[in-house]
């Protein structure tokens, strides 16, 4: 089992700068995420993160990949799942049976996208299921999708979608739309996008690739079955702080509980950035926390080897 | 000699990092590199061709191996076993 001194699960704001700051300190350190950049993904123009206007919250997110790579973290593609505490510090467990073991960790995984959760749905993703449009969109030309959800982001994929595809299916729970009216209006001018309000996804079904959607009318309750070759799912995202709450304190949304050091009542647990109780949720913050829990997670190791730790840092 | 394709498109956050994980193994390991846009022709044709449905996607010797940003150590594996 590969051991870390540092293992920070989540690659946002919060997480990368951790990276950043534990291997600056030398620390091994290891990032495991289902994504890097986190809610920055959806960001189209990052306005108030100083030094850095007018640009996505994709590129930023990359430049902070890049600063963290090149530092030397190591990035483990993949889903937390379960966290245990060992005598000598965690054990973790992912979603695809991996394990990794570390000195500390950190949690900064902020809020992560919510999926469908229906039948066929698992057996998909990343094979016709998409979570991310603007990687995606491009090799669905000429095919058939479904776009699932009725905010900004999912008005913002069926409009980008437009230029790829040949038929997208719009399917939304509600009888209006959440988004702008801007985009919205796009979208209902687009020949190729077929709206259905008050539908629910609530199977997906294929053998060996994504055949079709079944979706079910929620008035009528009468299904009906979509030929799709892709679906985006943008139905927001959550927070998923179970995997470790017999190792926090959380409030009544889940959020992790942290001091001022980003410590949890566990010792050598940190958590930075969406995930705890900070009352700002901005990118600029989640890095400060990301620096915070990642200079903590030293002083901890420093004085568990009975050596000094470090007041202020001006490195 | 090992093949590896890696398909990619210019907008996806996941395809730099994964173009340089095939990029830093070349200068340690032997093996036929190439790296496809999806929205080239040759790309559309791979497309088509391995029903790709993400990216970045990784095929090694005429399989798609990995969909997403392949772990570093198992993208060794797969040039070296």
């Amino acid at each position: 089992m590969k051991k870390f001194d540092v293992l920070i699960i989540g690659a946002g704001a919060a997480g990368l700068t951790a990276a950043i700051y534990t291997r600056r300190k030398e620390l091994t350190a290891g990032i495991v995420s289902v994504d890097i950049g986190g809610q920055n993904l959806l960001t189209e123009q990052e306005e108030n993160y100083p030094g850095f206007t007018g640009k996505s919250g994709p590129k930023l997110m990359e430049t902070f990949f890049s600063q963290a790579v090149k530092f030397g973290a190591e990035y483990i593609p993949g889903k937390a799942n379960k966290v245990e505490k060992t005598k000598d510090g965690f054990k973790l467990t992912l979603t695809n049976g991996e394990q990794y073991e570390s000195q500390v960790m950190i949690l900064a995984h902020g809020k992560i996208p919510k999926n469908l959760g229906i039948s066929g749905e698992e057996k998909f993703i990343g094979r016709g299921i998409s979570m991310c449009a603007t990687c995606d969109a491009p090799v669905y030309r000429k095919k058939n999708v479904a776009v699932i959800g009725g905010g900004n982001s999912a008005l913002e994929t069926a409009e980008l979608l437009t230029k790829f595809a040949t038929k997208i299916y719009l399917i939304h729970r509600r009888d209006t739309f959440r988004g702008d009216e801007i985009t919205q209006k796009k979208v209902k001018a687009a020949k190729n996008v077929e709206i259905l309000f008050n539908h629910v996804p609530v199977e997906v079904k294929g053998k060996s690739k994504l055949e079709s959607l079944v979706v079910e009318d929620a008035n009528t309750k009468r299904r009906k079955e979509l030929k799709v070759d892709g679906i985006f799912v943008e139905i927001g995202h959550i927070l998923d702080t179970e995997f470790v709450k017999h190792l926090v304190d959380r409030n009544e949304l889940n959020e992790i509980k942290v001091n001022r050091n980003m410590e949890t009542k566990t010792p050598g647990l940190f958590a930075a950035g969406d995930v705890t109780d900070g009352p700002f949720k901005q990118t600029v913050t989640a890095a400060g926390d990301g620096a915070v829990a990642g200079l903590s997670a030293y002083n901890y190791l420093m004085k568990k080897q009975g050596k000094a730790a470090i007041k202020a840092d001006w490195s | 000699m090992k093949k590896i394709q890696v398909v990619y498109t210019k907008t996806c956050i996941f395809c730099a990092p994964t173009k340089q994980i095939w990029r830093d193994l070349q200068k340690k390991h032997k093996f036929d590199y190439e790296e496809i846009d999806a929205e080239s022709l040759k790309g559309q044709q791979v497309v088509r061709k391995f029903n790709i449905m993400s990216v970045p996607t990784t095929i090694v010797d005429g399989k798609i191996q990995f969909v997403g940003m392949p772990n570093k150590a198992k993208a060794e594996e797969a040039v070296t076993g």
